[in-house]
């Protein structure tokens, strides 16, 4: 089950569904939160146009399509498939948006509302091993090899909180606290003492508040929120790009600030794929990292 | 004669690039698949560059926020303005 939000909704803050999980902003003024939930819905919107692998219709869809050639692309897809390819780049490939293929072949190939509760059952499948260095992107026309299927779910929600942010605090004037599930995104000036938000991903799970400053992010990657499959063989939607498999569940959840959400995001689902490796990739970035007996380990500053 | 021998050269040279095309797709992985799905389609990568993707993409600042503890936390529904949790 993705995010669950039980925080109250008072009358800085609007919260609806959207992709499977729950999105959320906060604004310093009021007055100007039913302007701000406008910008923040069209930018999901057209997101959703550009990256979704489960509309038909979208740009990226239409490009996995497209047999291997290349294909001009919008400015907005453009800098979502750059901002995979670079979280691929930045990660060694451990977080890589070529395994769209994979992700379908273990049973994750529509809206995840749809897949809740269903039985997968062992199988062979062959599929392309995933490569991101296979794609390119010159000059927002972008090539994806014939048979591969992309992937923006790691990426894709962090960029849009990105962007939605920017693109409030901008227009507005506004201090903004854009969350999209795990992933939150600040733009603007903050309250006084900074945003306030609670780190939790299970009900019951070890919790904590944080205090981000203006302009910080943070995200939550877990192998526990988006799962699927069968008794026994219970299947969750990080992969090691390296098997095609859900990553092996060293860690429970992982949640990382950096000062954008995409940084953020990156870093945390980087560290899922990494497990016992996670604390070097993270390398000074604030984390706390959950294991799956629901012991803390906090990095990088994190408080306690 | 000279033409004879390039088409030699070039014939060799397209058969090593062939080769290493090849070899490039043989790679393969393995998983579970949807009880109820019917595709079973091989697919293998085509692409047989190992050039990286260049970007447009911003936010590399590496730099990371001071985080601080809000002292209000408690065990209350009401201990921040939103939630990270997996999604």
């Amino acid at each position: 089950m993705p995010l669950i939000e039980t925080l109250p909704v008072r009358e800085d803050t609007a919260q609806w569904s959207v992709w499977g999980t729950v999105a959320r902003i906060v604004v310093t003024d009021p007055a100007l939160l039913a302007e701000a939930t406008a910008i923040v819905t069209a930018e999901i919107a057209a997101v959703d146009a550009a990256c979704s692998r489960f509309r038909p219709d979208s740009e990226l869809s239409a490009a996995c399509r497209a047999g291997g050639r290349p294909v001009p692309v919008s400015l907005l897809l453009a800098d979502l498939v750059g901002a995979a390819l670079e979280a691929a780049r930045q990660t060694g490939g451990d977080v890589d948006p070529t395994i769209g293929a994979a992700l379908c072949g273990l049973g994750y190939d529509r809206d995840f509302a749809a897949i809740t509760g269903r039985e997968v059952a062992p199988a062979l499948r062959i599929f392309a091993t995933p490569n991101w260095r296979s794609v390119r992107l010159h000059d927002h026309e972008l090539t994806v090899p014939d048979g591969v299927l992309l992937d923006l779910g790691a990426t894709a929600k962090a960029v849009a909180a990105d962007r939605a942010a920017m693109l409030v605090a901008a227009r507005l004037g506004v201090g903004v606290l854009v969350a999209l599930g795990g992933d939150i995104a600040t733009a603007g000036p903050a309250p006084d003492g900074g945003w306030r938000v609670l780190v939790q991903d299970r009900p019951g799970d070890p919790r904590c508040t944080v205090r981000l400053p203006a302009g910080a992010a943070l995200a939550t990657s877990s192998t526990v929120g988006r799962t699927w499959g069968r008794p026994g063989e219970l299947l969750h939607h990080i992969l090691d790009p390296r098997t095609g498999r859900p990553a092996p569940r060293v860690w429970r959840t992982v949640s990382v600030a950096a000062y954008s959400c995409l940084r953020a995001n990156m870093l945390s689902t980087a560290a899922v794929v990494r497990g016992h490796a996670a604390p070097n990739l993270l390398a000074g970035a604030p984390a706390r990292l959950v294991t799956t007996d629901l012991d803390v380990l906090r990095l990088g500053g994190w408080p306690s | 004669m000279d033409r004879d021998k390039g088409l030699r050269r070039t014939t060799a040279i397209t058969g090593v690039l062939v080769a290493a095309s090849l070899a490039g797709t043989l790679a393969v992985g393995i998983a579970a698949r949807a009880a109820e799905s019917t595709d079973t389609a091989t697919t293998t990568d085509s692409s047989t560059t190992t050039d990286s993707a260049t970007t447009d993409s911003g936010s590399t600042t590496t730099d990371s926020p001071t985080l601080s503890s809000d002292s209000d936390d408690t065990s209350s529904s009401d201990s921040g303005q939103a939630t990270s949790g997996g999604s």
